[in-house]
């Protein structure tokens, strides 16, 4: 194996968990947002409430 | 002063973990959030219409060196018998006790605004009377008497103004006082004039939210106050109207209104194509530079190709927006810091109306085209349910600026370069048609729903005009520079590990040290394992793989298809996705224009975004809302898709 072939074997497995990572933490907020807590994950605009009544 | 406030009355931070909380109460648009940023040094989005704030947020004020209170913004109230959400959300936060109220009045309409005082007097909470706007009432000939109000009140009055930063210290000072001395005011239900039927009817009406007998009340109380303002305010006499009264007879007239509006809007989306096109196309060179600069000091390999093919065409193709991104959310802070988004609500209501919704349904979605989950969050304020849930599913079809790099790469690709008159451009006059595609589509989909789910006549449209005035320009340039930076996180981020990942899929797996070409690589196969689904959109397998990568955001369907058409194109530098898409369709080895159009629309009406689903699902509370938005939407977007590209590829040949 190539010193090239290591290095991209390296980045693409690094960049497949951090995709994975960031589906995970994606989940999460997506159940904490629509359960009515946590923050809105895409837009970052702060949104941050318990559930209205 | 600052020693007085360190006594044993208040509770130091450091001595004791409970710190005295504050909660800011006021009318909607009386500037709380934006004095609220001031005390507390946090960010929250501020704008000069009512509602901007629909929940309660918190931070940390410091008044000195040992004291530190919380603070609590609330949304804006006229009552606090009022109905609509975020007006429960403020009554709740007050039912909480906090040690001290700080009341944010404007005092450009006191005698309305003292009203909600009045109420509040009652609860017996410590207060402190902020008077915001102080120097536009000055300006308009109004003289508050401050410290006469205060005595009538038995609270401290302060004038300030948050935009300009006046007077904040004195009000520091008062809050620092009022939480030393803890004294409610005497005028605790002095509205009523010792009558015992009034003050028994006000007490029910707060206790049971109901509004029997509240009209004698708040006629009392309106008396009451009438008479604290002929007191403590002067008035010069201003003759003529104002310049915000000569502006409104233009902007909301009743024939020129519309038309004005359509001609801001065209304005906004032409200036996105010309004016962003002289940064875009030095991103663009900076980009191409970086891929040839790679491809002539890097030996050929794997590396090169991901580094090239894959980093900086994906990530390139995507930053290369940055300017229209910013651009967009630049006029639209402008129009709405300036007052005249409100207006726009107002011309509105007429064209919303017989479509079922009302003018206060405009700001939600006119929010969502930032971004819909703040926007579904603004519904909060609107008081009837079936008006409020039908708002919130039809949010999502306001084009969010996530859709926007899609629109902008095949809009520069597929539409030519025509202008009309001079000035308006045909690839300007589509990008509004996209936009004005989401708008028509809400229009019919809240017809359906408010003939079917949600029947009803909408409630009557009253929303408190605010005046015009010249735009905030450093809190329009921080709320550009905000999304600007979440667009560069995006593209840092999820977009770059997208485009390495999909480099891999793209260019794998490799049969005698060879790459298989990118029909046949694990990426094509995913595509044409989708072809069979999106053909008769007229969509071919290298949009298949980008529709599947757009599930992780719409902006990285770009660059999927950047990375894509790289790779075949291998060899050259990193070369531009329209120019590489153009390419394509001329040589028919990419989609052409009736599949670009059905493309425009698919984005147009599909909900690609999680986390939108989810707050609807928090704002509904049931699923069942999230699943008929999601459903209808794929309906809307397949069959539009369609339609779009069998009749564009009957007219276009």
């Amino acid at each position: 194996m190539t010193l090239q072939q290591i290095l991209v074997t390296a980045a693409v497995l690094a960049a497949g968990c951090y995709l994975l990572i960031l589906a995970m933490r994606s989940y999460r907020s997506f159940r904490k947002l629509a359960g009515g807590g946590g923050s809105c994950n895409s837009c970052k605009c702060g949104t941050k409430s318990a559930a209205p009544r | 002063m600052n020693s007085a406030i360190t006594s044993s009355a208040c509770r130091s931070a450091a001595e004791a973990p409970l710190r005295p909380k504050l909660a800011l109460v006021g009318n909607p648009n009386s500037g709380k959030t934006t004095l609220f940023n001031l005390l507390t040094g946090l960010k929250y989005k501020v704008g000069n219409y009512p509602g901007v704030t629909v929940e309660r947020k918190e931070g940390r004020l410091r008044l000195t060196k040992d004291l530190e209170c919380d603070l609590a913004d609330l949304p804006g109230v006229y009552s606090l018998s009022g109905d609509s959400i975020d007006e429960h959300v403020a009554a709740a936060a007050l039912r909480e006790t906090p040690d001290a109220l700080v009341v944010v009045v404007d005092a450009c309409n006191l005698e309305r605004n003292l009203f909600i005082v009045s109420e509040l007097l009652d609860l017996r909470i410590p207060l402190v009377v902020a008077l915001n706007m102080s120097d536009v009432a000055k300006e308009r000939g109004i003289q508050i008497h401050s410290l006469l109000l205060s005595r009538l009140l038995d609270v401290p009055v302060v004038a300030i103004s948050a935009t300009k930063k006046t007077g904040i210290e004195e009000l520091r000072r008062a809050i620092g006082q009022v939480i030393e001395q803890r004294r409610p005011s005497r005028m605790s239900g002095a509205w009523a004039a010792n009558d015992e039927e009034l003050l028994q009817l006000a007490e029910e009406a707060g206790r049971s939210e109901q509004l029997s007998g509240y009209g004698r009340v708040a006629v009392a109380r309106y008396k009451w106050v009438h008479e604290i303002v002929e007191k403590s305010t002067s008035r010069s006499d201003t003759r003529g109207k104002r310049l915000s009264d000569r502006i409104d007879a233009i902007v909301m007239h009743k024939t020129w209104g519309i038309p004005i509006f359509i001609a801001v809007m065209a304005l906004l989306f032409q200036s996105m194509f010309t004016w962003a096109s002289i940064p875009m196309d030095f991103i663009d060179t900076l980009v191409g530079a970086a891929g040839s600069f790679v491809n002539e000091t890097m030996p050929a390999g794997p590396l090169r190709s991901l580094i090239v093919d894959g980093i900086i065409a994906g990530v390139g193709s995507v930053i290369i927006f940055i300017p229209q991104i910013a651009l967009l959310f630049l006029f639209i802070g402008l129009l709405e810091d300036s007052g005249y988004l409100c207006r726009a609500a107002f011309v509105m209501d007429r064209v919303m109306r017989p479509v079922g919704l009302q003018g206060r349904s405009f700001i939600p979605l006119l929010s969502s085209f930032a971004c819909a989950v703040p926007g579904i969050m603004s519904t909060r304020n609107i008081p009837s349910q079936a008006d409020r849930f039908t708002t919130i599913l039809v949010a999502p079809l306001m084009s969010c600026s996530a859709r926007l790099p899609v629109y902008a790469v095949l809009v520069s690709a597929f539409i030519p370069t025509l202008y009309f008159g001079g000035v308006f451009s045909l690839q300007g006059l589509v990008m509004l048609g996209l936009y004005a595609l989401g708008i028509i589509g809400a229009a019919c989909v809240a017809w359906l729903l408010k003939r079917t789910i949600f029947k009803g006549e909408p409630a009557p449209f009253l929303m408190e005009m605010p005046p015009f005035r010249t735009p905030n320009l450093s809190t329009v340039l921080r709320e550009t520079l905000d999304r600007v930076l979440i667009f560069l996180k995006s593209a840092g981020t999820v977009i770059f590990a997208c485009s390495i990942v999909l480099w891999f899929l793209a260019s794998h797996p490799v049969v005698d040290g060879e790459p298989v070409g990118v029909e046949q690589s694990y990426a094509g196969q995913l595509g044409r394992a989708l072809e069979p689904v999106i053909e008769p959109l007229g969509f071919d397998w290298k949009i298949g793989i980008g529709l599947i990568a757009s599930f992780a955001a719409r902006e990285v369907f770009v660059s999927a298809l950047a990375t894509v058409y790289n790779l075949e194109n291998e060899g050259d530098a990193a070369a531009s996705l329209t120019e590489l898409l153009r390419s394509g369709a001329e040589s028919g080895t990419g989609f052409g224009l009736p599949a670009a159009l059905a493309l425009l629309v698919f984005y147009v009406f599909a909900c690609q975004c999680m986390s939108t689903l989810a707050v609807c699902r928090r704002e509904t509370g049931s699923w069942k809302w999230p699943a008929l938005m999601f459903g209808y939407m794929t309906v809307l977007a397949y069959c539009g898709a369609f339609v779009t590209y069998q009749l564009s590829s009957m007219v276009l040949g």
